[in-house]
């Protein structure tokens, strides 16, 4: 199991709140999980970074991928790394 | 990024941060936001962000961060790859992770330099030069200006009311730096353009059409609340044109901008607010013919048509706007024969001399400008002697003038005062302030 990091911001009106994105790879069977929030155009998310990835040359490993957006309370929405609430 | 630093593919990404669009092909795309994300990611202590190539000028107006940019998921993960430190260098302002890699084509993309260096893009709007004769109207035009007042306009169609509406972000100081990145981030969240290149510093001008919806003016949309004209007209000016013949639920919506400033947008996710500090300008026909004013012979209309029709605006919106001026059609020979008007650059130089007067007066109360001033200070701290006031005092006393009235009469005596560079309001300044303001009021009611 192992953990990485990185951030991104969602907006609320316009202000902006720092968003920290861990991810997770564990042992179990290929899943992705996408927690704190998304909507729906969020988690349609899970396909483009598996295809970015593989597009890139650098594919993620079929295993279990949880990917958790924090703070959980501030919904968020978008397709980008900038979220939108 | 993050995945890939499970992986351990990637490292130090866990202070950065990341904003663009990743496409299916692994292309990072610009995305709206950059410049507010920017500016909330260096107020939270971030040193490093990433963004797409076509967002890189946007998120580099933001002062104090290294903005690193890519055009493709694979450059920012060989930039950060184990084992494969970015170079920072000193001065490079845009270092591009795309040069740091070997052996990969960089296409498309235009240059720093290229974009940087491109002409400005002339701003509309035009000059006051243009607007020949209507002298009512333009000194009315550059009082609004000096005091940040808002306007009606009413006359004829045809009479250049949209011409003068136009003309008044060109007389109005160019904005300070926070109110440049306050309006260009709206930009860059709900502007025309995917992306912003530069500061915004003139006061933005915006012009939604009388059949626009409720959310078109104030914002809003099924997921995400869009901001609307209102906002993008943030430290500048909202022109309401044909103001009757807007829905009355749009008319009634501008209420809370007006008199707050900011507009709340409620969704079932919860409610958003967004800024929407603007001077108001409302231009409106005398009737549904538009020929009352002036031309009574032409009009068409009943009495009845006549009454109704000014007093859809009334209450509270009408309560705000301190300054009501009629715009008579320009006779065809004034027209053409009289000099250009002055310019706007001549005067803008007197309402910035203007404006710095009332800071100065004002600054103590927290307020810039007269049109902000409330009863208290006006009737109190700031009452003009009662010499100057005694023709206002007397309306009052008739019932020919209500107390709010009385409130809007002072401030615009006190911008008439500062125009002419008096310390205090002085009798012909109460009395031109009454002209100002009373002369379509006693065309409507009489
Ligand atoms: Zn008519």
């Amino acid at each position: 199991m192992s953990m990485g990091r990185s951030r991104g911001v969602v907006l609320v009106g316009m202000q902006g709140h720092l968003i920290d994105v861990e991810s997770d790879i564990g042992q179990s069977l290929p899943a992705f999980v996408l927690l704190g929030l998304p909507d729906a155009s969020l988690r349609e998310s899970q396909d483009r970074i598996r295809s970015a990835a593989r597009n890139s040359g650098i594919d993620l490993p079929a295993r279990r991928l949880t990917v958790n957006l924090l703070p959980a309370s501030l919904p968020k929405s978008g397709r980008g790394w900038i979220w939108r609430s | 990024m993050s995945a890939w630093a499970a992986e351990g593919m990637v490292v130090g990404t866990e202070r950065v941060v990341f904003l663009a669009e990743l496409g299916l092909d692994g292309r990072l795309r610009p995305v709206r936001g950059v410049l507010p994300a920017v500016a909330a990611a260096v107020r939270a202590g971030v040193e490093t962000v990433v963004v797409s190539r076509e967002n890189a000028h946007e998120a580099a107006l933001v002062p104090g961060v290294e903005v690193l940019t890519a055009s493709h998921a694979v450059e920012v993960a060989w930039a950060f790859s184990r084992g494969n430190r970015v170079r920072r260098e000193v001065g490079d302002r845009f270092p591009d992770l795309d040069e740091r890699m070997p052996d990969r084509h960089v296409g498309g993309a235009a240059s720093v330099e290229e974009s940087r260096d491109a002409a400005p893009v002339p701003e509309a709007g035009g000059d006051l030069a243009e607007v020949r004769g209507q002298h009512e109207a333009r000194f009315a035009l550059e009082v609004a200006a000096a005091g940040g007042h808002h306007l009606l306009l009413v006359g004829a169609p045809g009479a250049g009311k949209t011409m003068l509406a136009e003309r008044l972000p060109g007389i109005l100081p160019p904005l300070g730096d926070d109110a440049a990145m306050e309006v260009t981030a709206i930009e860059s969240v709900a502007g025309d353009a995917a992306t912003v290149g530069r500061l915004r510093r003139r006061p933005p001008f915006e012009a939604p059409h009388h059949s626009a919806s409720t959310a078109a003016v104030v914002g809003g949309g099924a997921r995400i609340a869009r901001p609307g004209a209102v906002t993008r007209a943030h430290c500048g000016v909202l022109f309401v044109d044909e103001a009757p013949e807007f829905q009355r639920r749009v008319l009634d919506s501008l209420r809370q901008p007006v008199e707050t400033g900011v507009i709340s947008l409620h969704r079932a996710a919860g409610s958003v607010t967004y800024p929407a500090r603007f001077q108001l300008i409302m231009a409106a026909n005398p009737c549904p013919c538009g020929m009352a004013l002036g031309r009574a012979g032409e009009c068409s209309c009943s009495v009845a048509q006549r009454r109704g029709y000014l007093a859809k605006l009334s209450g509270p919106l009408l309560d705000r706007i301190d300054l009501q001026v009629q715009v008579d059609r320009p006779r065809s020979a004034s027209m053409t024969l009289d000099e250009p008007g002055e310019s706007s650059a001549a005067v803008l130089d007197r309402v910035l001399a203007a404006r710095a007067v009332q800071q100065d007066r004002l600054g103590r109360w927290e307020l810039r400008m007269n049109s902000q001033a409330p009863m208290g200070l006006l009737t109190g701290a700031l009452r003009p002697a009662s010499a100057a006031t005694a023709a206002l005092d007397a309306a009052l006393d008739r019932g020919g003038l209500s107390l709010r009235g009385y409130v809007r009469v002072l401030r615009l005596a006190w911008t008439l005062t500062d125009m002419a560079g008096r310390t205090s309001p002085e009798a012909e300044d109460v009395d031109a302030a009454m002209q100002l303001r009373q002369s379509t009021e006693e065309r409507r009611t009489g």
